[in-house]
């Protein structure tokens, strides 16, 4: 579970970039956080993984605050940034040690764990190479299975379609609706309205550091017309605040 | 032509070459940056009037003989020659190793106007790098040989055009090999491999200047005659122009001197016309997908994955044996990456982890020749035959201090812990994802730093034992000097890493070569050995006295920082935003 209650940021004290902000991501559910270049997605996303301390307020992550608690609530999530570029000098198998060793994994299961992911993902034949001659997705996929090695119960993601193909998009939907229906958490940003549409169980939409809707499709539905597309909900909210 | 001006603007505003200093410095305090750029005017001017003074003492030595002459051909000679060796470095790293590469490709520009563009940007750092020792001496000279108003001019012009030649050749010679060499495909390992001949050739330049400037009066007129010669017998017969370039400087008849410029910008032009006829079929044909790197795709076997992912082995064991919660794992699994990380990355692996073994070599080795002419070193030599030969124990304190300074200085250089946060560039906000202290993160990284800096000092332990049969005594004491020689530029790296770490850049060198934090560790370390040298020479410190400054004093500094450290870490990491 992810909550935040009243959170605020500012980066010059003048223009917040979040400004208190409440949502809270159940057990059991997947979340899409949605809005404009510069709305604040990813100040949030970075108050909440702990990269940034917000000015005002508090988030729980799995019940552990961020501010007060870190080590307990980062040993909590799974965290796949927007930027895929780690270590470009390390072998995938390298860091995923690594992160096998960070998040304080079994050696015994690690190795169970990475081939599922990597068969699933399709990048079981790159665990030998370095990160600096995979492609973008590929990337992708490797911080996917860092993120995950560990078993975190709580997943954030932000825009983690962004460079995977077909079938590894389709893959991780698949993941993330599995996670969700295990009683978990999935909390990702996207730009991609149709992926939203289809996997989310609530959408949350950010502009301008408020958000600005929260709730299913159909209660976003009941403020708009019947037959409203996620996407010209999302429109009308954002160019109603831009008008 | 204009096309390759903007380019070549664009490269030089967008390129790391020309900042210094911390994202700090860039962003928020004006007088930091006023500082950061007044500390480097200062180095500049320092660098400067030592070459400045270096033409002073040659004239006052050549000029009663007559050879006063010599001089402008000697510098010209040189600076073609560092323009020439520096040139191969710089055209490797801005044609071809520059992240720019990918993005100018694509552009509607033709070969040529980028050729042009990057030669503007390399010639453009050449000027930069050689103004402070080449310019100096030779308008000390111009003064003090009473030349006239109209060599200044000259020099100017003839210093702008001289190293379009040896550039020209220089550029060349790297599109060749990056054309046809298959090592160059690997580019990590060309450029680790490149970047340290090209270290080890300019601390032999620097050694054998500094053995040039330690010579009696008249060894050296003779000598530097032979020199002089030498030089520009190898830099006329390799490079065309190098001989106009002397004479123009040294002819008293003004039209001769416009001539010779002439036919020096005639040759000059046909270098560049040439570079671009052949850099156009060389060129493109060898950037292409440099940046594209190797890779097997071979699939793991069950077994080696198994292994590989195993943990850090020896900690897993303990785990296993002890049944307690893995974070010693996690420590050394840190270590192990921040290791990888340096040794892979060839700026880091050339400035971080070769220094602390090269460092030892260049100190020592003069040390070690029996013939050193250098009178410091003679002294130093004596002290060492007291000891070693008489048994002289009144000879041990100054030699404890003078390793304890070098000991020091080795491991300011190495940059490992003044630079620790700087190298994560704009992978800095993993650290603050990780499920582990900021402390443990820190402590890890200090730990590479250690140990690397240690393995350079049991070298130069190994060394000095071998060649130097020092009691066993002497040899525990300096041991007893190691701690505080590891610890303190170590901890003070990584408390100016705090408050001033560089993230924001784009190319690696920019974190460890263009980091002021690096220096203060260097400035600072040399002043630490400095005072504590003074300390022990001035106040004629007997033996316990001398351990207590040399080893009491640094580790008691040492703990002041440890102390400061553990206190700033959690605050300030948390204040850098990631």
């Amino acid at each position: 579970m992810i909550e935040i209650r009243g959170v605020s940021k500012s980066y010059n004290s003048k223009i917040k970039a979040v400004d208190g902000i409440d949502l809270k991501v159940n057990p059991g559910e997947i979340v899409g956080f949605l809005g404009p270049n510069g709305a604040g997605k990813t100040t949030t996303i970075k108050m909440i993984t702990g990269i940034l301390d917000p000015d005002q307020g508090t988030i729980l992550v799995n019940g552990h605050d961020i501010v007060r608690d870190p080590i307990l609530a980062k040993q909590s999530f799974g965290f796949v940034p927007d930027d895929p570029n780690i270590f470009p000098r390390l072998k995938a198998i390298e860091y995923l040690r690594f992160m096998g060793d960070i998040y304080q994994v079994d050696p015994a299961v690690r190795s169970e764990r990475v081939s599922k992911l990597a068969a699933r993902l399709g990048l079981t034949e790159a665990l030998g190479d370095r990160i600096q001659s995979f492609s973008h997705g590929m990337r992708q996929k490797l911080i996917i299975i860092g993120a995950l090695i560990h078993q975190p119960a709580v997943w954030i993601l932000d825009e983690p379609m962004t460079g995977l193909d077909p079938k590894a998009a389709f893959e991780l939907k698949v993941m993330m609706r599995e996670h969700a229906d295990a009683g978990k958490t999935v909390f990702f940003s996207t730009h991609v309205l149709d992926v939203a549409e289809k996997i989310c169980d609530r959408v949350a939409i950010i502009d301008h550091g408020h958000i600005r809707a929260l709730g299913t499709l159909t209660e976003l539905r009941s403020h708009f017309a019947a037959d409203a597309t996620l996407e010209s909900i999302f429109l009308d909210l954002v160019e109603d605040q831009q008008s | 032509m204009k096309n390759a001006w903007l380019l070549a603007l664009t490269i030089i505003r967008g390129s790391s070459f020309f900042s210094f200093g911390s994202d700090a410095q860039h962003e928020k305090s004006k007088w930091r940056k006023i500082g950061s750029t007044f500390l480097v005017v200062l180095l500049f001017g320092y660098l400067a009037g030592i070459s400045g003074a270096s033409a002073f003492a040659l004239f006052s030595i050549l000029s009663p003989l007559g050879l006063a002459a010599l001089i402008p051909g000697l510098y010209i000679s040189s600076g073609i020659m560092i323009t020439f060796i520096f040139g191969l470095m710089y055209a490797l790293s801005v044609f071809y190793y520059s992240s720019d590469v990918d993005r100018i490709l694509p552009l509607p520009l033709k070969p040529e106007t980028v050729i042009i563009a990057k030669l503007i940007v390399t010639v453009s750092y050449i000027y930069l790098f050689t103004a402070s020792f080449i310019l100096p001496p030779l308008l000390v000279y111009g003064v003090l040989n009473h030349t006239g108003w109209l060599y200044f001019p000259t020099l100017i012009t003839t210093y702008l055009i001289m190293p379009v030649i040896p550039l020209a050749i220089a550029v060349f010679l790297i599109m060749i090999v990056m054309r046809f060499a298959p090592l160059t495909r690997n580019k990590d390992r060309f450029k680790a491999i490149s970047g340290t001949i090209l270290l080890i050739l300019s601390l032999a330049f620097s050694y054998t200047v500094s053995n040039l400037g330690s010579l009696p009066k008249a060894d050296l007129a003779l000598l530097f005659a032979q020199r002089a010669d030498q030089i520009a017998t190898l830099t006329a017969s390799a490079f065309p122009g190098a001989v106009l370039a002397v004479q123009i400087m040294t002819t008293s008849d003004p039209l001769d001197a416009f001539m010779r410029l002439l036919s020096l910008i005639g040759l000059s032009t046909l270098a560049i016309w040439l570079l671009l006829k052949f850099g156009k079929a060389l060129y493109f044909k060898g950037v292409i997908g440099l940046s594209t790197a190797v890779s097997r795709r071979k699939a793991l076997s069950k077994t080696a994955l198994g292994q590989q992912l195993g943990g850090f082995t020896a900690v897993k064991d303990l785990h296993q044996a002890t049944g307690k919660h893995n974070q010693l794992a996690a420590f050394w699994t840190y270590a192990l990456k921040d290791w990888r990380v340096l040794y892979r990355t060839p700026i880091f692996m050339i400035n971080n982890v070769a220094m602390n073994f090269l460092w030892p070599l260049f100190l020592g080795l003069p040390l070690l020749s029996a013939g050193s002419s250098d009178p410091d070193l003679q002294q130093l030599n004596q002290f060492i035959n007291r000891l070693v030969i008489d048994g002289d124990i009144q000879a041990a304190p100054i030699l404890l201090a003078v390793v304890f300074g070098l000991a020091i200085f080795v491991n300011g250089t190495n940059g490992i812990a003044s630079s620790a946060l700087s190298r994560e560039g704009s992978q800095f906000y993993i650290m603050k994802i990780l499920p582990m202290s900021y402390t443990r993160q820190i402590a890890a990284k200090l730990v590479v730093g250690i140990l690397l800096g240690l393995s350079g000092l049991t070298l130069s332990f190994v060394m000095i034992y071998y060649f130097i049969p020092l009691p066993i005594w002497f040899m525990g004491l300096c041991l007893l000097t190691f701690p505080g020689a590891l610890l303190l530029p170590n901890l003070a790296g990584i408390i100016f890493e705090l408050y001033w770490p560089k993230l924001h850049w784009d190319n690696e060198q920019k974190a460890v070569k263009q980091n002021m934090n690096v220096v203060y560790v260097i400035l600072g370390s040399m002043v630490v050995a400095g005072i504590l040298i003074a300390a022990v020479a001035i106040l004629k410190l007997n033996l316990l006295s001398t351990i207590a400054v040399i080893v009491v004093v640094p580790l008691l500094l040492t703990s002041g920082l440890l102390m400061v450290a553990r206190r700033l870490i959690p605050r300030k990491m948390r204040e850098i935003p990631g």
